[in-house]
């Protein structure tokens, strides 16, 4: 089957078109090693299939990120030999021109799709396609995505015609004759990997850069850079400028041909756009909108979510009484009623909050606000070390840790990425929620200070604000010690602003909630079974014979300093998989069965005399600050591909939350409390 | 003319640049995105408190870049 790869600029409407090319045949997986998504899909047209690779979106193929980088590496690693589709920006042509002609020059078949067409027509820029696809030697279409126009003529092309590679671009840069003996010397080692075709355009660009080359594979990347370091300071001795000798000769090419070819008014960008810019960035206005923006955020996470959820929660406990209704009594009944009904409840019931959370973030992605919530919040999240990007990864940890890790990738910098990464799990996710709730209804006395400031409310923004400061603090040391090393500089993009499609934001929404039960339901799930057995068998007078109640006494002393008895040892054994396994163990504990009605185990926990304010604010505070998500540590291992910070992490936070509780409930009893 | 760096620009402030003093990837790949020598480029924002400026490329490409890498770009005001 013929393969074909979609790369492109970012906000160039590449991902409107892969879905416009494909429909709803597409599969998204992860590439090995990373959570970037590899979309692929297939373009059915007549009686040909052929198959379409959408890749991260990338400026040049000199990566600057994760993505980027998988960009670049897939057009090396896999095989493009059938075509690559570049697509570019109408309105932005000069600049979506440099990635198209660098491919041109990897000496690979390539067709140039020029997108939102309609966008440019409106601004009264005209491109004389005829001419543009003589000068760069390759086959060009218009289209406008959004509306559709003009796919089926791509789809045709796609379908019937092979791709040649074209002409390589590069020799009629004239580049300087001393550089381009650097360039052969270069090649010269190149040439056991890439085909002479490719050679100079891959020495011209590693020629024009002074880092570590990491999309080259060892042992090759320490000859290049050897060689190349000693022709840039040859060069630099010479007086011959060599850094940017890509960028240079190529935009100056560029800049001839649209002159040729591209007819465009003065004034480029909008003027609207502008006003809105300078209210967002204002400096009190920016931070109140943003500060506004996630207060409606919140909003939607927690009360209109307590909908679906509460639906979903009557919904099981329903299915559980019909289940121990129609089985037969047995252990049947039993893993099915209380083990695998709650276990499953227990994935979907985060389900509405997640959906909310990245149907928000998708949406201010797709307008383009994000970028200006991280251009205002830098400065702020700089004194922290953190680059302002790093704000959104920990907003979104509020609903859930897992979002949270995954969106760390667009940090370019390891080191911050890693430092986001670790002190994700501090923010309050919405798995503590149900914890929170129902100790501080059971265990905080509901008293109300000057007639409007309740205690129980008063309680809950602390376990918030806690979470937040010591998020703070962990990131504030880790930046001096760990991960010391200054962070590399980064920059912001500011894409202009758009109204975000409905059916992308949903689409997204709807990919990011399926990984979700697939990465984090499973191991709930059979976390749950197991759970059931531990606290199912050996069959007696209930848990305490069981062997969670034997492993919960085992504890007891280790704990008891916390002021916890055995039972909360088994909630703390359940939890360590996931921390909302607590509300139904406890449930199970206190023998009411059925996991979905929290008001019972209420009044269970009011009336045990074991279960003290204080027990209960110590209990609260390791619950902020302890690891207790399996699902999180999977993904951390998944995203830096190593075990050492999972580890780091379970490590550091266990300590701090067993810390903090100790000083907590022993620095109470001191007081008499 | 005297050469100023980018992080003495004022909001509306437009020049050409004439040298790029800074080395490692992020200037690799500010060059790509079109910042390099003889390129216009206009300062739009700066960020409160003193964080990132925002400038606008040749093309349609405006990006924020900290004020620190700023100053490695010098140019001549236009």
């Amino acid at each position: 089957m013929k393969t074909y790869f979609l790369i492109g600029n970012p906000n160039t409407g590449k991902s409107t078109l892969f879905n416009a090319l494909t429909g709803m045949n597409q599969k998204i997986a992860n590439y090995p090693g990373v959570t970037v998504e590899k979309k692929e899909g297939f373009l059915l047209h007549g009686r040909e299939k052929i198959k379409l690779i959408d890749l991260p979106g990338t400026y040049s193929l000199i990566p600057g990120s994760i993505d980027e980088e998988i960009a670049v590496t897939s057009l090396s690693t896999e095989d493009p030999s059938h075509g690559v589709i570049c697509i570019a920006d109408a309105t932005n042509l000069q600049q979506n021109l440099f990635l198209t002609t660098q491919i041109i020059d990897a000496g690979l078949p390539v067709i140039l799709i020029i997108n939102m067409i309609d966008e440019a027509e409106k601004q009264n820029l005209t491109i004389n396609r005829d001419l543009l696809s003589q000068e760069l030697g390759i086959p060009i279409f218009f289209t406008s995505a959004q509306k559709k126009h003009g796919i089926s003529t791509v789809k045709n092309f796609l379908t019937t015609d092979e791709l040649k590679a074209p002409k390589p671009l590069l020799p009629r840069f004239g580049v300087a004759p001393r550089i381009t003996s650097a360039l052969n010397e270069i090649a010269t080692l190149l040439s056991q990997e890439i085909g002479p075709s490719a050679q100079q355009a891959h020495a011209l660009r590693i020629l024009s850069r002074d880092d570590e080359l990491a999309d080259y594979k060892l042992p090759l990347r320490s000859r290049l850079i050897a060689k190349r370091t000693a022709l840039q300071q040859q060069l630099s001795h010479e007086g011959v400028l060599w850094n940017g000798c890509d960028s240079n000769v190529r935009h100056q090419w560029i800049d001839g041909i649209c002159r040729k070819t591209c007819a465009q008014p003065k004034t480029l960008h909008h003027r609207w756009q502008d006003k809105i810019d300078d209210v967002a960035t204002h400096k009190w206005w920016g931070p109140t909108i943003f500060i506004a923006i996630m207060g409606i955020l919140f909003q939607a996470l927690f009360r209109w979510s307590e909908y679906p959820m509460a639906a979903i929660e009557a919904m099981l406990s329903w299915m559980s009484q019909n289940a121990t209704a129609i089985l037969p009594p047995g252990p049947i009944a039993s893993l099915i009623a209380d083990g695998a009904i709650p276990g499953v409840g227990a994935v979907f019931l985060f389900i509405p909050q997640i959906a909310f959370l990245f149907f928000m973030i998708s949406l201010l992605e797709d307008t383009g606000y994000m970028s200006r919530a991280a251009f205002v919040m830098d400065r702020f999240m700089g004194k922290f070390g953190l680059p302002g990007k790093a704000f959104i990864p920990l907003i979104s940890s509020f609903a859930c840790a897992i979002p949270g890790i995954m969106a760390t990738r667009t940090i370019e910098s390891r080191r911050d990425r890693i430092v986001t990464m670790m002190i994700a799990p501090l923010m309050s996710c919405s798995a503590r929620l149900p914890v929170y709730t129902l100790l501080i209804a059971a265990c905080i006395p509901a008293i109300t200070f000057g007639g409007f400031i309740g205690l129980q409310g008063l309680i809950m923004w602390g376990l918030y604000t806690l979470g937040i400061v010591s998020a703070i603090t962990v990131a504030f040391i880790l930046k001096r010690t760990l991960l010391s090393t200054p962070s590399l500089p980064s920059f912001i993009e500011f894409p202009p602003y758009r109204l975000p499609q409905l059916s992308l934001v949903l689409k997204k929404t709807y990919e990011r909630v399926k990984l979700f039960i697939i990465n984090a339901g499973t191991i709930i799930f059979a976390l749950s079974i197991i759970l059931w057995f531990l606290t199912t068998y050996p069959r007696g007078d209930g848990i305490e014979s069981s062997f969670a109640g034997y492993l919960g006494k085992i504890i007891e002393p280790l704990i008891a300093p916390l002021g916890f008895d055995w039972k909360i040892g088994v909630g703390l054994i359940a939890s360590f998989a996931a921390r909302e396994v607590f509300v139904s163990t406890m449930a199970i504990i206190y023998k009411l069965g059925d996991a979905g009605t929290s008001d019972s185990l209420m009044q269970a926990l009011k009336h045990d005399a074991a279960f003290t304010p204080m027990v209960a604010i110590s209990l609260l505070v390791f619950y902020v600050l302890a690891c207790q998500c399996m699902s999180t540590v999977a993904v951390v291992k998944r995203e830096t591909n190593t075990w050492r910070w999972p580890i780091f992490m379970v490590g550091y936070m266990t300590s701090l939350a067993y810390i903090a509780a100790f000083v907590v409930y022993q620095g109470g009893r001191m007081f008499g409390w | 003319m005297e050469l100023t760096s980018l992080s003495h620009l004022r909001p509306g402030d437009k020049g050409t640049v004439q040298t790029i003093n800074g080395t490692g990837l992020f200037f690799t790949r500010l060059r790509t995105l079109g910042l390099c020598e003889n390129s216009h480029v206009e300062l739009l924002r700066e960020a409160p408190f003193g964080g990132p400026l925002q400038i606008q490329l040749s093309g349609k490409n405006s990006i924020a870049v900290p004020r620190q890498e700023a100053g490695h770009i010098l140019l001549r005001r236009v």
